[in-house]
């Protein structure tokens, strides 16, 4: 099967599940998707819990003592929201690991060249944040506490909002130079 | 005081180091040369205890470096309190509010007054007094550097690992580095670069990487900066052509910044 098969199939699946509301059956997509994915099935389903816990736990915490306070069931929603955001992102975790995006993105010379540039953004991001997180470690003598955790993550998100505009800013100016917006009205 | 045994290092794009073996005596000052891409910062971080090697072991003070061993705290907080590794991007390193709470953030064992007073001194030694209640974000690249550095010397470390440390400084702050780091007798340094006309003031003892990721060199500084054939193997010198008139002959570099 084609890189593009595979991304329509995954863009099909977003759709459909978006649709689905019944946790049984959201959980037994998940499991299905998890026995198709073969020995990857640990690995992504540890990669998609981590990527989600933070904003889940908040996002289900809010939820749920909102309706606590107001009086109103809560558990069913709450597990139906954990599950879907669960098995989308293992879904977007086994399209990532199985096929090449920018084949499966190359349907002209632009959406190609789109697609190389997101990637070697993406790529670049993955670099930096791994060498703050190594720079932390590094430093900390003492098990860091929360609060160095929270100034960490926070100047490590400006100081990459900063990189990621200055990249993008050169990029632009080189596909400007190159000539890549001179068919503009 | 550390040890490569067989050490080889594999990322998700492939090699990065490959069976390298080599032992560092404490009061060494090393020269860690290699063209970008060669493995110069995996091999640092191989050597902080950042990363670990699938292959070979890397031993500090006869102790190798595990996930096991890592986890032992006690063990763990004087491994990073004698071993401290300034990034090639000062950006990494650097997350604390002021100037003081940055180089004082390893120190929070000590009691306040040691720590101010080592605070003050390193901050003095480094120039860096004056900018001790401003943000580090604010300092211009060759502040950031000497504030990195004074962050890694406040907790005295009998090792220091740098890399690049001159990479994205100017011509002054690179010579204020340089002079800083031969007066830094105490410490056994690994200096990376690729700027060979730096590297004779930064050590005696060379190591060098090639684009395959093996160590081709390990001996004294001045002999590999003068064999031309190992810096062209290694990618740190390049030829082109040179017009002199009429004549155009090839002319050889091994000046590289």
């Amino acid at each position: 099967m084609s890189p593009r098969f595979w991304l329509a199939a995954y863009l099909l699946a977003v759709v459909a599940v978006s649709f689905l509301h019944e946790p049984l059956w959201l959980a037994i997509i998940l499991l299905a998707v998890l026995l198709a994915a073969g020995r990857l099935a640990p690995r992504l389903l540890w990669r998609a819990l981590l990527a989600v816990l933070l904003v889940n736990l908040m996002v289900s915490g809010g939820y749920v003592a909102l309706s606590l306070w107001q009086g109103n069931p809560w558990a069913l929603t709450v597990i139906r929201l954990n599950l879907r955001v669960l098995l989308l992102t293992v879904l977007t975790l086994w399209l990532a690991a199985r096929i090449d995006l920018v084949r499966a993105l190359s349907v002209g010379p632009a959406s190609r060249f789109l697609a190389v540039v997101a990637i070697n953004q993406i790529l670049l991001m993955r670099r930096l944040v791994q060498d703050y997180r190594h720079a932390f470690r590094s430093r900390s003598v003492q098990p860091p506490r929360l609060r160095d955790h929270y100034r960490s993550a926070a100047r490590q998100g400006v100081v990459l909002m900063d990189k990621a505009q200055a990249q993008a800013e050169s990029l632009s100016q080189g596909m400007r130079s190159r000539g890549v917006f001179d068919d503009r009205p | 005081m550390i040890v490569l045994d067989g050490v080889s290092f594999h990322h998700e794009y492939g090699v990065a180091l490959d069976n390298v073996s080599l032992h560092i005596a404490a009061g060494e000052r090393v020269v860690l040369l290699g063209a970008n891409g060669c493995g110069k910062s995996t091999l640092l971080k191989l050597m902080n205890g950042l990363l670990l090697p699938q292959q070979g072991q890397v031993l500090f003070q006869g102790t190798a470096l595990t996930h096991g061993q890592l986890r032992d705290r006690r063990w763990s907080r004087e491994f990073r309190r004698q071993v401290g590794l300034l990034f090639q991007d000062p950006d990494a390193m650097l997350f604390n509010p002021t100037v003081a709470e940055e180089i004082g953030y390893s120190l929070r064992q000590l009691p306040v007054e040691e720590r101010d007073r080592r605070i003050r001194h390193w901050a003095a030694e480094l120039g860096l007094s004056d900018l001790l209640d401003t943000p580090p974000f604010r300092l211009s690249g060759g502040e950031k550097q000497r504030l990195c550095l004074a962050a890694v010397l406040v907790l005295e470390p009998a090792l220091l690992l740098m890399d690049e440390p001159t990479a994205n400084l100017d011509p002054r702050a690179t010579g204020w580095l340089v002079d800083f780091l031969l007066d830094l007798e105490q410490v056994t340094t690994v200096v990376s670069t690729h700027n060979l006309s730096l590297a004779a003031e930064l050590g005696d003892r060379a190591l060098m990487l090639s684009e395959d990721h093996r160590l081709i060199y390990d001996g004294p500084l001045a002999a590999a900066l003068s064999d031309q054939e190992l810096l062209w193997r290694a990618n740190l010198a390049h030829r082109h052509r040179r017009r002199r008139g009429e004549a155009v002959r090839i002319h050889t570099h091994q000046e590289w910044s």
